[in-house]
Formats: structure tokens, sequence, C-alpha cells
């Protein structure tokens, strides 16, 4: 196996000699070469998204190509893609959202993404970008600061959400008061740098997130790592759960932090009634259980698939994850996981599985 | 970047567990993917850009100066600049001595920048790290070696013996004629025949101790974990000075055992020439398409 894996770079950006290939490449048009077709490697791809846009503005039919910018004819479908800055509409009758920003009447993009309608609102929904929290995501987060009476945590968002004192569980049950010696000792429970999961509790004005762990499903975590993939990539399922092959379990955060852990023996969902007499102090221990070597291997090989999936810009789910894992066994060594082609194999064998899947 | 007490016991468990399991599950000689390219800035005599898969990035620029021998002590000039740290920072000055010193070292460096018996050349290598995750003395590595390798002098053509009369050297005109710094094996039958004037740059691995474990090319979660950094330089085919331990932030530091040094040393010698072997690749490649162009 190579020691190091070295690519020269396809692309070369604001490049001062780098210029001479590029305009090469252009005119020597084999673009095509490039077989990583990153999409978003913007100066290599620039040609064919073009015309993908185009394509998406003629499948929505002709009747809609000369009415593109004063009615914005395909957006109104919700499937247009815009950039930043582009023209939506100059029709005064829609009511301007996220994402969008006006000049002279006329309504603009400010952010890379797709129109969405509601009746007369109209915004566009970003691509990729910070996580927008949501009542009831399931969320994984990092305290950032102990402060009065709540935690700040880090969920990869905007701004820190908040985590009251009163939305935890303390030792002793559920139904105990907070009492002062609580606010003196926050630090025993949840200190920084410390990982939990929780859920989004309520939202205020500003965009930021209030959190519980009222719930023995969320609390602390132990036994594991943490994979960070963009939150784009995730999608709002029934459970975030999962009970994966080879002893590992995952909590998918619809933020994009990723939770592998050894699979707990308690079942994953576990009983509101049972809270009381299972939430001692050692809910908030900092020690792991003793992990085996063989799912620590299978920990660091899912977190590689994690990872090629998210190189490839492909949403993880559970179907993709176990696929892409059961492909990565061809590889004896998980560390050959890292290699771009591996990663996109991988990633390729993922959607395969789950195309198969519907 | 701050860890949680039990994501750092994890971590320390498995990289101290034989064998070990490293979190992206590398092998301990195993480097992380790099996007390496050379001669990207037209007017240095030499330069590297590498960017790591962590989203660490390092450019190197590497420029000559003819100067009177008997001026300078030290014809090689290393300098580093750490984007968003201060210019006095101590990590900043440490790789800057660090390479300033191993290429100083280098005998038949300094014999290659002789010009007369007067005049040699000054080597000025600017070194500018874009972003860094993890420690950046490999990636700068890397990278120098990159941009040494693609390092051109132009081709002296006054009289080389200026010892009776002082003689202002004088290049030729043509670009096309500088020589090398580095004797590049472009061929396989040309890398198997080293001459004694042979050289090429040295490259300097990082490596984070855990426990009785050593790893190359360490991310920032395993640096947190380590007990100290260790750093061997691989020279022309063989290990040579320094070999020198490095804070690399470890929350725990401690010192290393004999097992451990002797691990590192078959560490480097596995894959020291494989990394500088394809850095060459890659320099090779990039001549060539460069060639191609005009």
């Amino acid at each position: 196996m190579p020691v190091i894996a070295i690519s020269r770079p396809e692309t070369v950006y604001g490049g001062v000699s780098g210029g001479n290939r590029k305009l090469k490449r252009a005119n020597g048009g084999d673009e095509e070469d490039v077989d990583g077709v990153d999409e978003l490697e913007y100066e290599d791809a620039d040609s064919g998204s073009d015309a993908e846009m185009r394509d998406l503005d003629d499948d929505d039919g002709d009747a809609n190509d000369n009415d593109k910018r004063s009615g914005f004819g395909s957006s109104t479908k919700g499937s247009s893609l815009v950039t930043p800055g582009e023209l939506i509409t100059e029709d005064t009758m829609w009511m301007r959202g996220h994402g969008t920003f006006s000049q002279d009447e006329k309504t603009f993009s400010s952010v890379a993404g797709t129109i969405t309608r509601v009746n007369k609102l109209l915004s566009v929904t970003p691509l990729r970008g910070r996580y927008q929290p949501v009542i009831g995501d399931h969320v994984i987060g990092r305290i950032t600061e102990v402060g009065n009476k709540r935690w700040k945590v880090d969920i990869g968002g905007n701004q820190d959400a908040a985590l009251l004192l009163g939305s935890v569980n303390l030792p002793g049950g559920v139904l105990r008061r907070k009492s002062e010696s609580d606010e003196l000792q926050m630090r025993q429970f949840l200190k920084e740098g410390d990982l939990l999961n929780a859920e989004v509790q309520a939202l205020f004005s500003d965009g930021g997130a209030s959190l519980h762990t009222r719930s023995l499903r969320y609390g602390k975590l132990r036994n594991g790592m943490l994979v960070q993939v963009p939150s784009s990539l995730i999608i709002r399922l029934r459970t975030q759960l999962y009970r994966l092959p080879g002893g590992v379990d995952m909590i998918l955060g619809i933020n994009g932090y990723i939770w592998l852990s050894k699979s707990s023996k308690v079942a994953a969902d576990v009983s509101i009634t049972r809270l009381e007499e299972t939430s001692g102090l050692e809910i908030y221990s900092d020690t792991n259980e003793e992990i085996n070597t063989s799912t620590r291997e299978n920990i660091a090989r899912y977190a590689n698939c994690i990872r090629a999936l998210a190189f490839k810009e492909v949403g993880v789910n559970e179907t993709r994850l176990i696929a892409a894992y059961e492909a990565s066994l061809a590889y004896a060594s998980a560390g050959d996981l890292i290699e771009d082609e591996v990663k996109a194999i991988l990633a390729a064998e993922a959607l395969a599985a789950d195309r198969s899947d519907e | 970047m701050k860890y949680s007490p039990a994501e750092l016991s994890y971590l320390k468990e498995s990289l101290k567990a034989s064998p070990p399991i490293r979190p992206d599950a590398r092998l301990e000689t195993q480097l992380r993917p790099i996007e390496a390219i050379s001669n990207i800035l037209p007017t240095a005599n030499g330069s590297a850009r590498i960017r790591a898969s962590d989203g660490g990035e390092c450019i190197v620029g590497v420029k000559a100066k003819v100067v009177p021998t008997s001026s300078t002590s030290e014809l090689i000039n290393v300098d580093v600049e750490i984007s968003g740290l201060k210019e006095n920072n101590s990590l900043a000055s440490t790789l800057s001595s660090i390479f300033q010193s191993t290429l100083n070292s280098s005998q038949s460096l300094r014999q290659r920048l002789k010009l007369t018996s007067r005049f040699s050349f000054k080597l000025f290598i600017d070194v500018l790290v874009l972003s860094n995750q993890s420690h950046p003395l490999g990636l700068v590595s890397l990278t120098i070696y990159l941009a040494l390798l693609s390092t051109k002098l132009p081709l002296l053509t006054s009289s080389t013996d200026d010892s009776k009369a002082e003689e202002v050297p004088v290049f030729h005109d043509d670009w096309d004629q500088a020589r090398p710094l580095c004797d590049i094996p472009v061929t396989q039958s040309d890398s198997s025949k080293k001459s004694d004037s042979h050289w090429t740059p040295p490259l300097i691995l990082l490596m984070a101790v855990v426990g009785e474990n050593i790893f190359i090319d360490p991310t920032n979660a395993e640096e947190q974990v380590a007990s100290t950094g260790l750093f061997i330089s691989w020279s022309n085919g063989s290990i040579s000075a320094p070999l020198r331990t490095l804070d690399i932030g470890s929350t725990d530091p401690q010192g290393i055992s004999s097992t451990v040094l002797s691990k590192a040393y078959s560490i480097v010698e596995q894959c020291g020439q494989e990394i500088s072997d394809s850095l060459t690749a890659v320099y090779v490649q990039d001549e060539d398409a460069s060639s191609s162009d005009f």
C-alpha cells in the first residue's frame, strides 16, 4: 500500500503560472479528463453546469424561455437553481423571504440554492451553509461555555444554542427541583468540550435555539468518536439512532455531527418512566466502558465511510452507510479508504445500493 | 479545538492498543493524501504549493541572490509565516530555525550554491502557511522539499576562478540553460545510479508518540493525546540529523522510550524514500506539463 497519495491539482485558482495550464485545458476542451468530476470545482465545471441549468429550464417547457426574467418562469416550479446576485423576478407581487434581497423593486438571490415558494412568500434555500435549527431536531453539540443557569452549546449553527439548567436531567430523578447548589456545580454535569446529544426545544426570535436533554435518549456522549459532515447531507427521518452491523451505534445529528460509538446494552429507546431509577450521576460520567479492538476498528471504518460519502456530497443515511461499509470490506486495511479514488468508489456503491433499495 | 474527556480517552486507548487504531484507520506509516503542485510562482527560482486533506495549505517560494561568500555565514535563509499568527510567534520562529539549521548544515547544498571563490548564491526560502489544522511541520517540510526540487539557478558564464582579481559573476541570458539545484532522477535507470554529488533536499517527518506507539503525520486529535512529538530528517536515502522532540500541543507531555525511538527509525526508513519519490514524480510531471505548454 502506498505510504502517501499525492495528486496534482486539476484546477488552479488565482494561479499565476497556473493560468497557462488552465487556458490550455479550456481550449483543448479536455475538461472531461478530470475524472473526479467534482461538482464544486467551478473553474473546470463552469461550462458543464451552465448547460445543466439551461437544461433544467428547458425541462419546464418552452413557454418559459422568455419569461424567466419577468415572471421567473421555471423558478415557480421550485426546482431551479440560482446563484448569488441572480435576478429572480421583477414582479412586485412576491414577498421576499430568506436568501433574497431587493434592489429597484426587483428580487435577487443572495445565496446559491433552490427557490422555494409558499403562497406569495419567495425564499431561496441555500445548498450549503450553516445548520439552521428547527424545533424537534435531534442534534449533537459541544459545550463551549458554562454560564448563568445555562450552557452554551456549539451545534454548528450561526450562533451557539442554549441549554438551560432546567432542561437537563439532574441526578436523582426527573422531578427534582433545581436548587442553588445545582447552579454552583454545573461543571460537574457538563463542562467545556463535552459532547452531548439533545433535542431542539424552542427557537428564539433571532434564530438561536434552546435545547433539552430530558430523556435518557439524550445526554452526554461516551464510548466513541465524532465525525462532522455538512448539515445539508443529513435528512430528517423518523429516528436518528441506528444500530449498525459490527457492534456500532450511530447517532445522526441533524446538524451534521455524527456520533459513532460502541453498541450499548440498553436498547436505544428507554422508556421515560424508568428515568428516575437510571439517572444517577453516572449519566454524566467521563469514563468510557471497555471497548474491544474490533469495535474500535469498525468505528474507524464507519468514520471513513461517512467521510467518503461527504467527500462526494452524498447524503448520509443508514442504507447508504451500510452499503459503503460493506463495499469497504473489500479493502482489508480501512486506512486505504482515505484515498480519493477509493472514496469515490464507496460513494458510488452507496448510491447504487440506495437506488436498488427503492 | 477542545475535545471532551471521553473522546480523548477513547482516542488514547485506541492509539495505545497493539496494533494501534488511528481515528481514520491509517497505518502508522501512512500519511494523509495531499495535493501538490510545483512551480506556481513565475518570479521565484522555485516554488511549490501543497494542500493537505484536512484543509491545511502551504506555499513556498525560493529566491536566489548573489552575495560575496565572506559577507554571510548562512547561505540559506528560511522565513516562515503562519497566517493568523503574529510574526514573532514562537511556532513560526521554531519552524524557521529548524529548517534553517537543517539546510545550512548540508555541505553539499553549500557546495552547490558556491559560484566562484568569492561569490555564492544565497537562497531565501519564504514559507507561507495559509491554513493548518494540525502541526504544520510536516506540511512545510514537504512543500520546501518540492520547492527546492523545482529550484533552478542561472548558468554562470564568467570564470569560476576569481581569487586573483575580483570579477562580478555574469550569467547566461537564456533561462532554459539554467541548471537545477538538485539532481532529479528523471527515469528509473537514473535513480539507481547515485553519484557522490547526488543531492536531494532533506525531508523532515513529524511523528506523534502515544504510549509505546508512534505515528507519522498526526492529525489534530492525535496531537492532543500524544505524549510528545518527534521529528526525524531523511535526506539522500538515509536518516540524518536532526532528530528532536517537539511540543505539538499535547495535554500530557512525557518522555519517550528507546522502543519508540527504534519504531520511529523504522517508520522513517519505510516511508522516507517513498515520500521523496512521490514528490519527485510530481515535480517531473509538472516539468513535463510546463515544457509542453510552449
